[in-house]
């Protein structure tokens, strides 16, 4: 319980930062939405006639720009970005620090077994994801309710920040994974943000080219892309893909962070 | 001369890694472009159809995308995304390291001046992004022309530039940050979140030329579309750059050289 509160109260200021900024790009992106958007003709006929590779590279037949949370579909993919980076980084940063800064040794002296560590890290890091969160439901909700002007949107907004949950647990999953599994603090985040990019670079070769669609079973900002979710494309095997890997990746990191030598 | 020549060797592999990733991703992408060109002439009539607004927010421009190189401009974006990480962390790790590692009493014992110190660092940080846009110049222009049949060179010239650019933006606004600081202890979430932010900004959030969120995102400040537009810069971002870039070099010199720093 020492070990969760010190690391929330360590992740204090970067958690309200990241929330400030998450908050902003809300706010900015969403001040552009006007209800005149899509008015003036009809844009899913406009799609229809549209050969289906360039469908896909708009990516607009299934969301109606006109509809102020269809829009903040368009924005969703980089909050997930952005989050993922946050979650990412946590993770990562908040095993490895401890040898970064010569504290390993203190905490590896103290009565407690490093799988409990780990867990209280781990705890304390969920809870900084989920803060973010809910900061951003919070700040999206109040500014959906402002643009929606009484048209329902509860739904899918509930849908997206449950996506972008599942993003962000499996960023820090990942992240926790390379901390544990090296215990160079460089190396730990340069692995996890080389994974992030990758991951980002397939998913953007996904949605604009769409000519590779077995790649779309190895990306999750595919699997929680609002496109796919609002048009209830969304697999089951993609929830099934990410419980898997979000515990491969907290399996391994325990397995590896009990048995490595910590570097002193 | 040593700082300089142990600076190149200390960032030598991490350089070389990325400027790979951040040729790779537009050699990858431009790879699409035989399939696509196929089927684009068709498309751009209906294309023209699109609302005006709903392209601004595609980051797209129609007349542009149906030649090679404004697919190019199009791949450019995340060239430039991975090119900015690279610079920014260059930037902030570049004085911070030395604290962060323990070496600053060690290096700042020698018989050099803070400036000398300061100044050699900097050269070798200009030489690294200058060998990373001479080699991203050599495997993407030949590829471009390639696809261009040696039209628009110009244009491909002045959007590679704005690799070069981005990069110095992002260099100086870091290594600024990293000689004002007390003490820097991981140098990705701060690059990773200041790009991002940036990145995200202009994807969704600038939807107009004269949109005062611009100024806020150096990713606008070399307007791709412009660019192949008008085949120049605007003139005021680009004097805002060069601003940027002074400023934030002259603001390391200026901190660094009456910083306190720690020792072990």
């Amino acid at each position: 319980m020492n070990i969760y509160r010190r690391e929330l109260k360590a992740h204090r200021k970067p958690l309200l930062i990241w929330s400030a900024c998450m908050l902003f790009l809300v706010a900015a992106g969403m001040g552009k939405y006007s209800s005149q958007l899509g008015t003036g003709l009809n844009i899913n006929d406009l799609m229809q006639t549209m050969p289906a590779a360039l469908q896909k590279f708009f990516g607009l037949g299934v969301l109606d720009l006109s509809v102020a949370v269809e829009y903040f579909g368009v924005l969703f993919t980089y909050i997930a970005l952005v989050a993922a980076v946050h979650a990412a980084m946590l993770g990562a940063e908040i095993v490895s620090k401890e040898e970064r800064d010569k504290t390993a040794e203190f905490l590896m002296a103290k009565p407690v077994s490093r799988a409990r560590i780990l867990t209280a890290k781990l705890a304390a890091a969920l809870t900084n994801v989920l803060a973010l969160n809910l900061f951003t439901a919070a700040g999206s909700f109040g500014v959906l309710n402002y643009y929606s002007q009484g048209a329902p949107f509860a739904g899918r907004w509930g849908m997206l920040m449950a996506a972008l949950l599942a993003v962000q647990a499996f960023f820090l999953a990942t992240g926790v994974f390379f901390a544990s599994l090296t215990g160079k603090h460089s190396l730990a985040t340069g692995a996890a943000t080389g994974l992030l990019l990758l991951l980002f670079v397939i998913f953007v070769i996904t949605d604009i080219f769409g000519r590779t669609d077995f790649l779309r079973y190895v990306t999750p900002f595919k699997f929680f892309d609002a496109k796919v979710l609002m048009a209830g494309k969304y697999e089951n095997i993609y929830t099934v893909i990410t419980v898997l890997c979000v515990a491969a990746f907290v399996f391994f990191a325990y397995r590896f962070y009990r048995r490595r030598d910590l570097k002193v | 001369m040593n700082v300089f020549k142990r600076e190149i060797k200390a960032v030598a592999r991490t350089s070389a890694i990325w400027i790979c990733a951040v040729t790779g991703v537009s050699v990858l992408m431009m790879m699409f472009y035989p399939s696509f060109e196929r089927d684009i002439a068709d498309y751009v009539k209906l294309l023209e159809n699109l609302p005006p607004a709903m392209r601004a927010i595609m980051g797209l421009q129609v007349q542009n995308f149906a030649s090679a190189a404004g697919f190019y401009s199009f791949c450019l974006l995340y060239a430039l995304l991975l090119g900015s990480i690279q610079a920014a962390n260059l930037g902030f790790a570049c004085v911070s390291k030395e604290v962060t590692m323990g070496t600053a009493d060690f290096l700042l014992t020698k018989p050099v001046s803070r400036a000398r110190i300061l100044t050699s660092k900097l050269l070798a940080s200009f030489s690294v992004i200058a060998a990373a846009n001479i080699v991203y110049n050599l495997v993407t222009v030949p590829l471009v022309m390639s696809f261009t049949g040696g039209g628009s060179l110009k244009k491909v010239l002045l959007l590679n530039a704005s690799l070069l650019f981005l990069q110095l933006i992002f260099f100086a606004s870091g290594f600024a940050v990293s000689a004002a600081a007390k003490k820097i202890k991981s140098v990705l979430p701060y690059s990773l979140g200041l790009v991002f932010m940036a990145f995200a900004l202009s994807a969704f959030a600038v939807t107009s030329r004269e949109d005062k969120l611009r100024y806020l995102t150096p990713f606008q400040y070399f307007s791709a579309e412009y660019v192949m537009a008008n085949g120049s810069y605007e003139t005021r971002f680009a004097v805002l750059a060069a601003v940027l870039v002074c400023l934030g070099v002259a603001a390391a010199y200026l901190f660094f050289i009456r910083k306190q720093i720690r020792s072990r």
